[in-house]
């Protein structure tokens, strides 16, 4: 199943504090397409590093990944400089749930990638704007969110379950506000309404074309709140704008706010993603899960990590000649949140007439 | 007589109204989130066991308020107006349901896969009432709570979304009898 050829490597290089509470991606999932299990590796204890560079002896590289290959290679030319590897970067968030705290940190990782002139692309996988489990970010911090995701430059966001929680008309003004695409293709409108978010967007990065496309979890969404939203088969989804977009794009990003395991199913059934960044489960992937050709990626939860995956492809010969995945600490500082409090104030001393009205 | 008018109702009511919005599911205790986008028109049909039957359509005039028409075999019309005071301030939602012989406070606290609703009508015949509905997807929520007005009986409900929200059914158990809604939006 696409293993062949592949060779991990531990790095001793990297050692990095591992958050405990982040559960790990434990690599033994069922594939339905093919009925057998398809990740036999071993399961990816805790342990003191988190980068884990995968090096490959290439047996086939994709199309999609000569492509890339090529137009980065036409760059280099053209420029008139010599080099033997081209990067690729691709930043990755998920379930922030409205931490400002870590928002400084992750900036200044973000500003630190971009700062090396290599192609960066930003994504967040969902649970961004939202946790009613926190009252003060239950009430407060969205507009924060959608500002800070803003400055730093997001490429695109999945929504999660958490994000739709204020409504839908809220919904529809933090979209407004974003100055990146919000997706999600697996919940798809009635006739006759129109979603605050798009199913996909196409990304120029490195001279490629990159489909992005999101997808949200069924869990925890209730449809009484979103009558007029049909919810469709992430799988199906997926692949329905691949096959409308066939042709259009060079390789393809899924940002699913789903579990890992859930993710290697679908890459198991649409073999054609070349990433996929996840969410919603809160887990941390130090070393890249595979599925085919397919990266599985998730970065915990709360900032605790930015998620860099780097591509190295060898423009002479081609081939990707090494990816390597790294979660990346986050410093947290310490951020005002009066505003927030004030509106949180407000919101308890409305909730108390209320039940003061009730117990009358 | 009062049954087959209401039959009739009914009839040409869905004859306009092709689905029922199945959010709110007791009509007379209605839940302070809002309906929707302006120009929805909603309509639920409920029927109980002891051949009870009512109707129920709502128009939303803007998307905090909305307009409801109400004929049943115990009160052959009546008229509602709801009106949403807060708006989702976080998971916070307050409403003001007026009718002809009462108002109602309403409050919701949407949690995300847990909603909780409260509300205390005001005028001749006060009650209050308190329910927790969980949905753990969209096919399903399960729904439990309370009613007070001379003493407490028990609330609960089955809701299922078969294939979208916009159109559902209840089963459901209040005031000791089991009952049936089917109810969409359009």
């Amino acid at each position: 199943m696409g293993h062949a050829g592949l060779r991990y490597r531990v790095p001793v290089e990297r050692w990095l504090n591992v958050a405990d509470k982040l559960p790990r991606y434990e690599t033994k999932a069922v594939c339905v397409a093919s009925g057998g299990v398809i990740n036999t590796r071993r399961s990816i204890r805790p342990r003191k590093e988190l980068a884990c560079p995968v090096e490959f002896h290439s047996t086939g590289v994709s199309n999609v990944l000569r492509s890339l290959l090529v137009a980065i290679s036409v760059m280099i030319l053209v420029g008139g400089v010599t080099a033997l590897a081209s990067p690729l970067t691709i930043l990755y968030t998920n379930d922030i749930h409205n931490r400002l705290g870590s928002l400084a940190g992750l900036g200044e990782l973000i500003e630190q990638e971009r700062s090396t002139g290599n192609p960066v692309l930003l994504f967040d996988s969902g649970d961004t704007w939202q946790d009613f489990r926190v009252p003060l970010y239950a009430v407060w911090g969205s507009n924060e969110m959608v500002t800070w995701m803003n400055s730093v430059g997001y490429d695109a966001m999945a929504i999660g379950n958490h994000d739709i929680y204020y409504g839908v008309d809220r919904l529809a003004e933090l979209s407004s506000k974003a100055e990146f695409p919000l997706l999600c293709a697996n919940m798809v409108p009635l006739a006759g309404y129109k979603a605050p978010f798009a199913p996909y967007t196409i990304i120029s990065a490195g001279g490629m074309r990159v489909l992005v496309v999101g997808v949200i979890t069924a869990e925890y969404l209730s449809y009484p709140d979103y009558p007029w939203l049909e919810y469709v088969d992430p799988a199906e989804a997926i692949q329905g704008v691949i096959d409308e977009m066939r042709g259009q794009f060079d390789s393809v990003i899924v940002l699913g706010h789903l579990p890992v395991a859930q993710a290697v199913q679908i890459a198991c059934v649409v073999p054609d993603i070349d990433v996929f960044l996840a969410g919603h489960s809160h887990e941390i992937t130090p070393e890249p899960v595979r599925e085919g050709k397919t990266f599985i990626l998730q970065a915990g939860a709360f900032g605790h990590y930015l998620g860099r995956l780097k591509l190295e492809i060898d423009t002479q010969s081609g081939e990707i000649t090494s990816a390597s995945n790294a979660l990346l600490e986050t410093k947290k500082t310490p951020v005002s949140l009066d505003r927030g409090y004030l509106k949180l104030f407000t919101m308890a001393a409305l909730l108390a007439a209320s039940l003061l009205l009730f117990i009358r | 007589m009062k049954v087959t008018l209401v039959l009739i109702l009914s009839i040409l009511a869905t004859s306009v109204v092709a689905s029922a919005y199945p959010h709110q599911l007791f009509l007379d205790l209605p839940i302070a989130e809002s309906i929707g986008e302006a120009g929805l028109t909603s309509c639920r049909l409920d029927l109980s066991l002891s051949g009870d039957i009512s109707l129920d359509i709502g128009r939303a005039i803007t998307d905090r308020l909305d307009l409801w028409m109400m004929t049943s075999t115990s009160d052959l019309f009546s008229l509602r107006v709801r009106a949403l005071v807060v708006d989702h301030l976080g998971p916070l939602s307050v409403s003001l349901d007026l009718s002809r012989d009462r108002f109602t406070l309403l409050s919701a606290l949407f949690l995300g896969p847990a909603e909780l609703d409260w509300g205390s009508i005001f005028g001749p015949s006060p009650k209050r009432w308190a329910a927790i509905t969980a949905s753990p997807n969209q096919w399903y929520s399960l729904l439990i709570g309370v009613e007070y007005e001379t003493r407490y009986s028990l609330l609960a409900a089955l809701r299922l979304f078969p294939h979208q929200g916009v159109w559902g059914f209840s089963v459901y158990y209040r005031g000791g009898e089991w009952r049936a809604s089917l109810g969409a939006s359009l």
